[in-house]
């Protein structure tokens, strides 16, 4: 098999959510023993204490939005939407590279923005 | 976090398929190689987020299926260094903290990654963080124990090419089983926000401490 260099594109685990879901639909063991079945629970079985479970497209959007003036990279915000940090110390260890220009305020804000948007875990 | 990388492989269809869907034939032949299998220096694939080229099938004199280029993409587990995740504690021992995400299990916190100073306790197989407020006050037992929730930082990713080699199966040969997994997390706690989320939520307010607190455990880690 060759790997493809580059065209890496990275996925929320929400992506992985709905993905993993459409394929339950697809295969439904026509060709036999279905080989995602593995795979598929113990990574629906993560997801279930995960906030991806209740997050949809319209509070993603509405975050990406919301998050735009503390600029954030790809790699940040992906961390922030799987984690749903709720308090300024959960949200520290997401920043790598933004922390250093980034205010105590600031940081109480997005979590304050991030409480308001995305909905909490069941 | 979950990535998608493109493959290009030979796909073989056998014929006793030739009459179905060609297109579910060859996701179904691209899941049951790769799904749940780890690709070295890529990471744990997960499933096939889509096809975007077949190539012409060619045969092969003996063989009445059809081979085909597939160009695809995939959804791949690889953490990114530096990168926060939740996941459960599977087991303490002496080695360190093992943890698992369910779908992936190879994760290891070492005690040089722990915070300061951290001690294992045998008897409950627990790692205990004794944590002191100030200096002189008597110390806090942090206490991690299977089935905690805990937050970890990816240090290091490590492949290991499994594949069995000649030398393997000569009687008698000796087997170095700390290779026998293929891809395995490094991982860490020691910084402020990481290890279990209770540690923190009561200190919001001392925020200043805990990072006065880490600045010193980055001192003394060398020493444990």
């Amino acid at each position: 098999m060759e790997i493809v260099p580059g065209g890496e594109v990275l996925l929320s685990n929400f992506e992985v959510l709905q993905i993993l879901k459409e394929s339950q639909s697809f295969s439904g063991g026509k060709h036999g023993k279905d080989p995602l079945a593995t795979i598929r629970y113990e990574t629906l079985e993560y997801f279930k204490r995960s906030p991806c479970n209740v997050q949809n497209e319209e509070c993603i959007k509405n975050l990406v939005h919301a998050l735009k003036p503390y600029k954030l990279t790809n790699k940040e915000f992906l961390s922030i939407l799987n984690a749903r940090p709720t308090a300024p110390a959960d949200l520290a260890p997401l920043l790598n590279e933004s922390e250093d220009h980034m205010t105590d305020e600031n940081m109480a804000d997005i979590v304050q923005l991030i409480s308001e948007i995305l909905p909490a875990p069941k | 976090m979950f990535t998608l990388r493109t493959f290009k492989m030979v796909v073989k269809i056998e014929p006793r398929l030739f009459g179905k869907n060609r297109n579910e034939a060859i996701a179904t032949e691209l899941n049951k190689k790769l799904a749940n299998k780890v690709v070295i220096n890529v990471g744990l694939c997960i499933c096939l987020y889509d096809v975007t080229d077949i190539g012409v099938a060619h045969l092969i004199p003996g063989d009445g299926s059809a081979h085909l280029k597939v160009t695809f993409r995939y959804v791949v587990f690889c953490p990114f260094k530096e990168e926060t995740i939740e996941g459960k504690v599977k087991l303490c021992d002496s080695e360190g903290i093992h943890v698992s995400l369910t779908f992936f299990d190879d994760i290891i916190i070492p005690p040089m990654h722990m915070q300061c100073p951290s001690k294992f306790n045998e008897a409950q197989s627990t790692w205990v963080w004794l944590y002191k407020v100030d200096p002189e006050s008597e110390p806090v037992e942090m206490v991690v124990e299977k089935g905690d929730d805990i937050r970890f930082k990816v240090v290091e990713l490590e492949f290991n090419d499994t594949t069995p080699k000649p030398a393997d199966q000569t009687a008698g040969a000796i087997l170095d089983t700390s290779k026998d997994t293929p891809f395995r997390i490094i991982a860490k706690i020691s910084e402020s926000g990481l290890g279990l989320p209770s540690w923190w939520n009561q200190e919001a307010d001392d925020a200043e401490e805990e990072e006065e607190e880490d600045a010193m455990d980055v001192d003394q880690e060398e020493d444990c």
